[in-house]
């Protein structure tokens, strides 16, 4: 008999090699093979491959490989979908109006009841001689397997037959303050009993793992160089522009920071062209861990990275002012959520159903007419306005953030993005947010910094910080001084529409006013621009582009509202003016980083260990859904069902599909949207200070010496080139290469739409 | 609508508009329609097509104005088009068929394609396995409708389904044509045992299953509607049919409770409503049964359109049990709205129409505790709503009711006062018995309840997918 003790610790190595999965309500992208990031990318492929089958590396769906199919064992499909309807039926978050009976006690004991009374489970009479308890089970139907590496290799592939549902529980177990798993606990031990339950009671022995596995000889020197056809023009560029003297601007009229989202750079690019402004890129969170609680809301949301914690609760208040149209909006609450209860009540009754149906059908018919006819703007109306709300910073019962930490905030962005002096009168902090609607992917295109949600609440509390007269005097100590009369605004920039909606009605001095009033009209600009150049890249757009995404964003049969994050490739740190006047095409992650400033290279620590994992787990994600949108991806939009109000599932029924769905990646089948390429870091800074991070930080070497991400220095007082290699070198950019990039085809001419040919092998 | 420059012209954006004319002409050729018969070529346009056929245009539009930008770049959006024009076609052919031809071969074809499109991702096995599934029940059904018509006619003697039905009301006809008629709508319908096939047709894609839901299953529906006046000389049909109508809204309705997923939860809910549809008919009360036929499909459609909003965040709720007192609230309340529902409806209690006052009842109660007990809303609101809701809910349910059929009296489809049978009670107590252990909570917490509602329910395991890569073994 195995020990309890080595039992439960084989198991968690074993459950290393998941990635955990975030439910869709609060979504955010990881990299599917995180729990392979110990081992070099293609190694990871290769294990990745092997247990759960797919392609790592992208090929033209018109060609078929027999030898990449993957064979599985026999048994284990019937093992699957039993296993399927048993997570379907336990990790229900609400869907069903009948739940599993006693979900409290766990999975494993909760299911075992059922189960037994399953008349289409064969051999369901042996589950009544296994134990109680999930690891007693496991002790008993393990016990002829050889301890050690024999059995975890066993239990890794129990794992990965259902890679996404063994991701879903694993980041559930790892939550034990969430209701849902006080209300149903579930843990991976309570996982893998269930499954070799299934498989004693169906007589399967050899479940785990295929039977042949694929094989995709030269996948990686073709991604090598497909990335080098991308990376070496783009670096060149910038080194062009790093060697020149920045152009002499005049001082800025504002400042805006936008997130280092992708998008943000399509918008920041025409803005810059239509005035004098200057545009920072900064994480969407502004450096404040909160959790955020809205106007009437019941709980509070975390409004940062996932893999920083909230450390304060900040709640939204009723304006004083905003009396009028807070009442109104209450009141419309009142009723749209008492319509929303009937409705709820009333369809999943035993016998009131019938007559609902017949008294209120012509609603819904008429309804639908009007989705599909003339669309209006949810989002909006389920919002209480932002300017009649007010939200209090300042500390008190429990709530808010202490005096001492909103200067410590303040002081770590503004020193981290480099904006220590020559602040502009107005300075606008801009979180972003995606519009949708009836899309169970709403929650992927807000803002991953901001933990799967977007990031006005962040930029109101830090414009409150730095608006106050204390904090700046505090900061003016720490050598940040912030002119009297320069003025924080927040804003939330609305990606889908390419909309900057200014959120709080701020007491903006009337010498500012017209300043201001400039800045909208330069942002309305700049709008129709960003949006003209999405529109040329979505398709079935004609027409007025803004008026094009103002009908995306509400068109309920929409599978592709915007592109989001689809075409990322790069992320730089550096000043603005490295990049400004560069066509990115919107693939370019941008935080602002001045070298100059950062001497002990603090600041380049937190952007290359917060920031750029983040961008990298993006990127993954990304990636591993367009090389293969069934096994890594979601499949597509239009067969999927939304299951427990988590996740998706194809079809009748299936393995929980993690991922992002084709239409996210792929203009249309086999037609990629994203080019499949791993994250390139470009620091505008001596490779000396980043190599000095890297060895600081193990998250760091991992991601670097491993392949999983590349990084790249440019040298701001030589003008060089260098890119890391693994190890620690950075080598000269080649000269040849540099040659050959600049004569070939890609880096002459400007991109346009261009169809598959482009991303050919 | 010019398409953009990289998207060819694609065939969708050319159906919408033709859909909604469509839809528009049928509209107001059945409103200006005074009430003549129109016949040709085996062809019947009457007073059932008028109504049916508008709500079927409707529903088309609605589905292909939604899957012009829903389905775009999909593979295989060529196939989808013309199956999608052509079920339209031959849902309308249905409705409109009066020649037992026209109606055998738009019903095969409907079945035929449907299969197709439910089984439509042919590179994958759970796809393929659905489509299979679905192909060999609604053939059987199909095949169950073409002996039993075929038979019927020979009988009669005639040709035409509206000769049948004043055959019928002379002289007897055999009684095993009109039960193959009667299984070919129970599988058309999906009603249990038969409703597997629709429990495992998730496979198709979400505007299919919307049009699916909304048009399709209801043809077992037309069908027993065409041949009313045959049924109703037959009252053991008519128990039959309330027994099979009644059973299978019961069980539906159980399943419904259980699904952990949207479209398998809205697909549970179709085979109770379309029990509940056949209950109607087995009553007398054909009118009914085509006003919750339109109104189910517009109610359905919509939910399966809308699926993608089922993504929130939710916290776990304890079951709600209302204080003992705003039952004496709330009892009232709905005893005055089903007063109110019997007496625009014109259905009275002493006859088959108290059936459904009875669930119209229920209805009202419990959206009744369904506001009492918001407790977000202030007490007086609360009890403001309650008769500001119920009694107009009740009246609007009532005059549709009245309305549908006022508009199928000159068919001689307009429910039959039929007289109450032991055998309605019966189900009546059933789905009492069944709501109070419900209600008690016991129900729910038993695990062999729960497994065998599940096992019921599930989709055949072929049309689950165990493995996510295409290509299994």
């Amino acid at each position: 008999m195995p020990e309890r003790a080595r039992l439960i610790g084989e198991i968690e190595v074993a459950a290393r090699s998941l990635s955990p999965y975030w439910p869709l309500p609060g979504f955010v992208a990881i990299n599917p093979l995180r729990g392979w990031e110990d081992q070099a990318f293609a190694r990871a492929v290769e294990s990745a491959t092997r247990y759960q089958g797919g392609r790592g590396y992208w090929r033209p769906a018109t060609e078929t490989l027999s030898d990449l199919d993957a064979r599985w064992h026999s048994g284990t499909a019937a093992v699957n979908r039993h296993l399927i309807l048993a997570l379907s039926a336990f990790c229900d978050q609400g869907q069903a109006a009948w739940t599993m009976p006693n979900r409290h006690h766990g999975l494993y004991r909760a299911w075992r009841a059922v189960a037994l009374h399953d008349p289409l489970l064969p051999g369901r009479r042996r589950l009544r001689k296994l134990p109680d308890t999930a690891l007693a089970c496991l002790q008993r139907l393990m016990a002829e397997v050889p301890a050690g590496e024999v059995r975890i290799e066993r239990l890794r592939g129990h794992l990965h037959a259902l890679p996404g549902w063994s991701a879903f529980v694993r980041w559930r177990a790892q939550r034990d303050s969430d209701p849902w798993q006080e209300h149903a606990p579930v843990t991976v031990v309570d996982l893998l009993a269930v499954r070799l339950a299934l498989c004693h009671c169906l007589d399967v022995t050899e479940t785990e793992g295929l039977a042949h596995a694929p094989a995709d000889h030269g996948g990686i020197e073709r991604l090598q160089a497909r990335e080098a056809r991308w990376r070496t023009p783009l670096l060149q560029r910038l080194q062009q522009r790093a060697t020149q003297a920045p152009a002499e601007r005049p001082p800025p009229k504002a400042q805006l920071v936008f997130c280092i989202d992708v998008r943000s750079e399509v918008l920041r690019r025409h803005l810059e062209a239509t005035g004098p402004y200057e545009t920072l890129g900064f994480a969407g969170f502004f450096g404040v861990p909160m959790a955020w609680q809205g106007l009437d809301e019941a709980d509070a949301v975390a409004s940062c990275p996932v893999l920083v914690d909230p450390q304060h609760l900040v709640r939204e208040h009723a304006h004083r002012r905003g009396g009028k149209a807070i009442r109104q909006w209450r009141g419309r609450q009142r009723w749209r959520q008492l319509g929303k209860r009937l409705a709820d009540q009333l369809k999943s009754g035993i016998a009131a159903s019938f007559a609902y149906v017949e008294a209120s059908g012509w609603a819904f018919g008429l309804s639908m007419a009007q989705a599909n006819l003339a669309p209006r703007r949810e989002r909006l109306q389920a919002q209480p306005p932002s300017t009649a709300t007010h939200i209090r910073v300042a500390e008190s019962d429990g709530h808010g953030i202490a005096h001492d930490q909103q200067i410590f905030y303040a002081e770590a962005a503004l020193k981290t993005m480099g904006l220590i002096e020559d602040f502009a009168p107005l300075v606008v902090l801009c979180g972003h947010g995606g519009e949708t609607v009836n899309n169970p992917y709403a929650r992927a295109l807000d803002c991953g910094a901001c933990g799967g949600h977007s990031g006005g609440p962040n930029a109101r509390v830090m414009t409150q910080i730095l608006n106050q007269r204390r904090v700046r005097a505090a900061l003016a100590t720490r050598g940040i001084e912030i002119p009297e009369d320069t003025v924080f605004l927040a804003a939330e920039h609305n990606t889908t529409t390419d909309e900057v909606r200014l959120l709080d009605d701020e007491a903006v001095p009337p010498e500012r006013a017209t300043a201001l009033q400039q800045l909208m009209t330069d942002l309305a600009r700049a709008r129709h621009g960003a949006a003209a150049e999405r529109c040329r890249q979505l398709p079935n757009t004609s027409g007025d582009p803004v008026a094009a995404v103002e009908q995306r964003c509400r068109d309920w049969s929409e599978v592709r509202p915007e592109w989001a994050l689809a075409g990322n490739a790069a992320f730089l740190v550096g000043p603005r003016w490295v990049s400004a006047e560069l066509d990115l095409q919107g693939r370019c992650f941008l935080h602002s980083y001045d070298w100059e400033s950062d001497g002990r290279g603090r600041a380049l620590e937190i952007i290359l260990t917060a920031p750029m994992v983040v961008a990298h787990w993006i990127n993954s994600q990304y990636y591993f859904s367009t090389v293969d949108p069934q096994v890594f991806g979601a499949g597509s939009k239009t067969t999927q069902t939304v299951v427990g109000r988590l996740g998706v599932l194809q079809g009748n029924g299936s393995d929980l599909m993690t991922g992002l769905p084709e239409q996210s990646v792929l203009r249309s089948d086999g037609q990629p949207q994203h080019e499949p390429l791993r994250l390139l870091t470009v620091v505008h800074a001596p490779p000396e200070r980043i190599e000095a991070v890297i060895q600081r930080n193990g998250v760091l070497q991992r991601l670097f010496d491993n392949e999983w991400v590349a990084v790249a220095a440019i040298d701001p007082r030589s003008g060089d080139v260098r890119q890391r290699q693994p190890g620690g070198s950075w080598p000269l950019q080649d000269a040849a290469a540099a040659h050959h990039a600049r004569t070939s085809p890609s880096a002459a001419t400007p991109r346009h739409p261009s169809p598959v040919s482009e991303y050919a092998l | 609508m010019r398409a953009s420059g990289f998207w060819c012209a694609p065939m969708p954006k050319h159906l919408i508009w033709p859909g909604w004319l469509l839809f528009l002409a049928l509209f107001a050729l059945a409103v200006l329609n005074d009430s003549a018969i129109v016949r040709f070529a085996g062809l019947r346009l009457d007073a059932l097509f008028w109504l049916i056929a508008p709500f079927i245009a409707f529903v088309g539009a609605n589905v292909a104005h939604f899957s012009a930008r829903y389905m775009d770049g999909d593979a295989d959006a060529g196939r989808f088009w013309w199956r999608l024009a052509a079920l339209l076609l031959t849902a309308l052919l249905l409705v409109a068929a009066d020649h037992v031809g026209w109606f055998i071969a738009a019903w095969t074809a409907m079945a035929w394609w449907l299969a197709d499109l439910i089984g439509y991702r042919h590179g994958q096995a759970a796809a393929r396995a659905a489509g299979r599934i679905a192909r060999r029940w609604l053939m059987a059904g199909a095949v169950a409708m073409a002996l039993g018509l075929l038979w019927l006619s020979a009988a009669a003697g005639t040709p035409s389904m509206a000769g049948i039905g004043r055959h019928a009301s002379q002289h007897a006809l055999p009684l095993a044509p009109l039960v193959m008629v009667i299984l070919a709508a129970v599988v058309q319908c999906a009603l249990p045992p038969a409703s597997r096939w629709l429990m495992s047709s998730m496979t198709a894609p979400t505007p299919v299953s919307a049009l699916m839901h909304a048009g399709m299953v209801n043809a077992g529906g037309i069908l027993i509607l065409r041949l009313a006046p045959a049924l109703a000389e037959s009252p053991g049909l008519l128990h039959a049919l309330f027994v099979i109508g009644g059973l299978s809204a019961l069980i539906g309705s159980l399943f419904a409770l259980v699904q952990s997923d949207i479209k398998r939860t809205l697909a549970a809910s179709t085979v109770a409503q379309m029990g509940f549809m056949i209950a109607q008919c087995g009553l007398g009360l054909f009118g009914a049964a085509v006003a919750h036929l339109m109104l189910h499909g517009l109610y359905k459609a919509r939910l399966f359109l809308g699926a993608g909003s089922a993504v929130q965040a939710t916290s776990p709720a304890p079951r709600e049990q209302p204080p003992l007192w705003l039952w004496a609230v709330a009892l009232p309340s709905a005893a005055i709205a089903a007063a109110v529902f019997a007496e625009v409806s014109g259905k009275r209690m002493t006859d088959a129409g108290a059936v459904l006052v009875l669930f119209a009842a229920v209805c009202a109660l419990r959206a009744a505790l369904a506001v009492a007990t918001a407790q977000a809303l202030p007490v007086a609101t609360r009890t403001l709503a309650i008769p500001l809701l119920l009694l107009p809910g009740a009246a609007v349910y009532g005059a549709i009711v009245a309305g549908t059929n006022h508009l199928l009296a000159p068919l001689g489809l307009a429910d039959l006062a039929r007289p109450l049978h032991a055998v309605h009670a019966l189900l009546v107590l059933s789905f009492a018995g069944i709501a109070l252990w419900d209600l008690s909570g016991r129900l729910r917490r038993s695990p062999r309840a729960y497994a065998l509602i599940r096992a019921a329910s599930a989709p055949a395991f072929s049309t689950i997918a165990p493995h996510r890569s295409l290509h299994d073994a």
